[in-house]
């Protein structure tokens, strides 16, 4: 058994939800990230500033919603000089950076990108070879996902049902995004749990409003991009709707996760 | 139309309408804006096979009529003495006659000093697609002292 392979085993799927929709109380420290956004600083077909996301969770957070943090992924870059901590600590909201890069088959969200990684790929590259990007990310520290999985030719779904591509390096796809429609996402879902694969949830926000709509629940606090690839290796998170995150939501056990 | 004042406006604050464009509103719409028999019976906007060839699922609502429906909402929002100052758009998925769409702007930024609103606006189908997304930059009026 190769490293990817043992690394696979550890991505669960969804957590089946305990009996009677019991939640972890918020003080045991789960948290919920959006793993999939954009903003006007670094991706061309962006709307939303990081400063509006801030200022629109907070917003959210009024209604009772549970936002805890999201991960800026914009197109086909990573600056590593870039800091939001300052501007994050403001609104009590955690703002962590990865890239979405495009591959051969189809598009990848990339956590705890270094140096190895930028040296080894040119990010502006719209087909880089995506099981290359897949090992590599693992290899360097990082972890890769398969982002709106169910999407036609920029999901990996399809590059799977036509082109029967390998998942032998792949341990999650994005089975929830918000920018996909409820077919995409089922579809999306199907693969991951066809193939044992861990499930993530994120907004794609480009816009204000659409960020935390889609989330991905860890069983710790993560508040740095290092513990983010830490859970996701570990394999222990679910993808979840905003909805989800409202305290009578968990408590009618509508939602059937577990935390 | 009732005035919006900027006083009276908050982060979260959402407005919605609903529409499903069908062919007659698309004959309308190039009647009103290019005139009489502009829209090509042969063309993406009237013909399914039309459509079809360029990948949608049926004939397409155009682009500029789709920026109209979004630039009403927020402008009747914003009542008679409010000011549009942008609306930036971005198509994203291709729109088809009679699908049934939300139409919704939603309050994300306010400037006081400015007394400006910044809006997201999209259109939202049945799927839970979002062909349009954007954002809107309106000047309200003050409510007197």
């Amino acid at each position: 058994m190769t490293p990817l392979e043992r690394a696979g085993k550890n991505c669960s799927t969804r957590p089946r939800p305990s009996a009677g929709g019991a939640s972890i109380p918020a003080h045991l420290g789960h948290s919920y990230l959006d793993l999939h956004a954009h903003s006007t600083d670094a991706s061309d077909d962006a709307g939303g500033t990081v400063e509006g996301y801030l200022k629109w969770i907070v917003a959210r957070r009024r209604k009772g919603y549970r936002i805890d943090g999201f991960v800026l992924t914009e197109h086909r870059q990573f600056d590593p000089g870039l800091d939001y901590g300052t501007l994050a600590a403001q609104y009590g909201v955690t703002v962590l950076r990865g890239a979405e890069v495009e591959t051969d088959a189809g598009h990848v969200l990339v956590y705890g990108i270094d140096a190895r990684f930028t040296r080894a790929f040119d990010l502006a590259d719209v087909a880089l070879p995506y099981a290359e990007v897949f090992r590599a990310a693992r290899e360097f520290g990082g972890f890769a996902v398969g982002a709106h999985a169910g999407r036609p030719r920029i999901g990996i779904a399809e590059h799977v049902a036509q082109r029967g591509i390998s998942l032998e390096h792949v341990e999650a796809l994005e089975q929830l995004n918000g920018g996909s429609s409820v077919a995409e996402n089922a579809r999306a879902a199907a693969l991951a749990s066809a193939h044992g694969l861990g499930g993530i949830g994120g907004s794609d926000a480009h816009f204000v409003n659409a960020i935390g709509r889609c989330l991905t629940a860890f069983r710790r606090p993560v508040t740095s991009i290092e513990a983010l690839v830490e859970e996701l290796r570990a394999g222990e998170y679910h993808a979840l709707r905003v909805e989800e995150t409202l305290p009578q939501a968990v408590h009618a056990g509508e939602s059937g996760n577990a935390w | 139309m009732p005035a919006r004042y900027f006083d009276d406006v908050q982060i979260g604050d959402e407005l919605e309408e609903h529409s499903a464009p069908g062919r007659e509103d698309v004959l309308q719409f190039f009647t009103a804006t290019s005139g009489a028999g502009r829209m090509d019976p042969d063309g993406i906007f009237a013909s399914e096979e039309a459509a079809r060839r360029v990948g949608a699922e049926g004939p397409m609502v155009p682009g500029g009529m789709s920026f109209a429906l979004i630039s009403r909402l927020v402008t009747d929002w914003a009542g008679m003495e409010g000011r549009l100052d942008s609306l930036d758009i971005s198509f994203r998925r291709p729109i088809v006659h009679g699908d049934g769409l939300r139409l919704v702007a939603l309050v994300t930024d306010t400037d006081p000093a400015a007394a400006s609103v910044k809006l997201d606006v999209y259109m939202e189908n049945a799927r839970g697609e979002r062909p349009l997304q954007g954002t809107a930059v309106v000047t309200l009026p003050r409510r007197g002292p």
